[in-house]
């Protein structure tokens, strides 16, 4: 340890340095330290950080009544295949089940506690906890509990294995997007939902991951919330992604508002990917004209960002890792499983170099908004209505769970 | 095969994360048990380990054990 204090610049003369008589790790604990951790200190702290300027609440985490991307059902293509992730710091269990169904569980055994499944495999047969063994169905049933009467005695009757099951989280698929939601008391998926599935109805027919060379992920250091506000809007297209303005101008876009679901733009030019011969890939059958020429992007709240076409499709996952770190996870669809895989690379480094291309402004904004005197901005009435929207949904939710403690009282 | 071939065995299955052989062991471990609270603990590490790999053997396991009154 050292014992040598140095000042730092700036600090004034008069300051004296000293070492904390008290740091030293074999003294006892003192009652102020005691004071400092108790209910009361913590509470006082968190009031204290609350008032800051600048604090929000991640809002994410404990919103009731909402569904939020988790990863792709393609995470997950065969039965038995099982990914762990942790989401906002609850450690989730992607599984698809032997009957082939996409489930979400907790990814907690139902003994002690253990993590059960810490990297992404296949399931072979049951999921056993590597702490003591409990073992589980990949449909959730608690099917062995070694020595747990003692060694060789596998019941008690105390340990009752039709209420140990792993805790199942509420999720649905759409667009091979698995929504979660964490606190159970979601409106159904179809209800919450239905304007966007009621848009895109004409794309409501099968796609097809891509593969490999059709998955990629960017790390960026900014809040997830700022992804989606880039992501809502075309007012930043001309600037950020020039490459655009040769075909594919301002006005060529319009925003897609629905207040309390989703909010985007479309464009009226979406011309198709070719190779060096002009092939293309095939359509999505029976869209009609309305959509030759037309491809619609939405960003699904929380923190689901789609993309629909006439010849493919994508997802994007924002991941939160942080309050200023977001994983942005990127997947490509098809309307047939097999795809030219040329083709495929090129329409991959195409988006790649888009989304890449967004990555210094969502950075951007996540330090400019440090700026104290920042106060929340101006919207344009004209072009920033679906960025709006989005704010509108997270001011509702936060105002909402502020409430529901008063509420309850 | 001696309890030192096994024991080596056995090792050597859990080192190699080898699901079938944990299966194969144990329940020879069993097999070779001096009595039934023995047989019963390395059974039930047999089953335990069947039924993680899927091994066609986990019915018969369990049967074994529920008969013995170890398992439902």
């Amino acid at each position: 340890m050292t014992t040598e204090i140095t000042r730092a610049p700036g600090t004034p003369e008069a300051f004296t340095l000293c070492l904390n008589p008290s740091a030293a790790p074999q003294n006892p604990w003192t009652e102020a330290q005691d004071a400092i951790l108790s209910d009361a200190g913590l509470a006082a702290a968190r009031a204290t950080i609350g008032g800051w300027p600048g604090y929000a609440p991640t809002p994410l985490a404990a919103l009731p009544g909402l569904a939020a991307g988790l990863g792709v059902a393609a995470d997950v293509p065969e039965p038995g295949d099982a990914k762990p992730v942790d989401f906002l710091g609850q450690p989730l269990l992607l599984l698809r089940d032997r009957r082939g169904v996409v489930r979400v569980f907790q990814n907690t055994c139902r003994h002690r506690g253990m993590i059960l499944v810490d990297a992404p495999r296949r399931i072979e047969g049951a999921i056993r906890c590597p702490y003591h063994s409990w073992c589980y169905a990949t449909d959730g049933r608690l099917v062995a509990t070694p020595h747990v009467g003692g060694p060789g005695q596998n019941v008690h009757p105390e340990v009752d294995r039709a209420t140990l099951g792993l805790i199942e989280i509420r999720s649905h698929v759409w667009r091979d997007v698995v929504f979660v939601n964490l606190s159970g008391d979601a409106p159904p998926f179809d209800e919450a939902m239905a304007g966007a599935i009621s848009r895109w109805s004409d794309f409501d027919q099968p796609l097809y991951h891509g593969g490999t060379d059709s998955r990629f992920a960017l790390d960026v250091a900014c809040n997830w919330k700022l992804a989606v506000e880039n992501y809502c809007e075309s007012y930043h297209l001309p600037w950020v992604h020039p490459g655009l303005n040769s075909y594919s101008r301002l006005e060529d876009h319009y925003n897609i508002e629905a207040p309390g679901q989703f909010s985007g733009q479309g464009t009226r030019v979406y011309r198709q990917i070719t190779d060096e011969d002009g092939a293309v890939f095939p359509d999505f059958p029976g869209l009609g004209p309305a959509w030759d020429q037309a491809a619609e992007y939405l960003a699904l709240y929380p923190n689901v960002l789609l993309g629909v076409h006439r010849d493919h499709a994508f997802a994007i996952l924002l991941m939160p890792q942080g309050p200023e770190r977001t994983q942005e996870q990127i997947h490509l669809y098809y309307a047939t499983p097999d795809t030219d895989a040329a083709l495929r690379a090129r329409n991959t480094a195409q988006w790649k170099t888009v989304f890449a291309e967004d990555v210094f402004v969502v950075e951007g904004m996540q330090r400019g908004r440090h700026g104290v005197k920042f106060d929340g901005g101006r919207f344009s009435p004209a072009m920033d209505g679906p960025t709006h929207c989005f704010h509108d949904w997270v001011a509702a939710r936060l105002e909402a769970r502020r409430a529901a403690p008063r509420a309850a009282e | 095969m001696t309890r030192a071939d096994l024991d080596a065995a056995l090792l050597a299955a859990h080192a190699a994360g080898d699901g079938a052989a944990l299966v194969t062991h144990y329940t020879t471990a069993a097999d070779l048990a001096p009595d039934a609270a023995a047989e019963g603990f390395f059974l039930t590490i047999a089953y335990v380990y069947a039924l993680e790999a899927g091994h066609p053997a986990a019915p018969a396991l369990h049967a074994r054990l529920k008969a013995a009154g170890r398992e439902r």
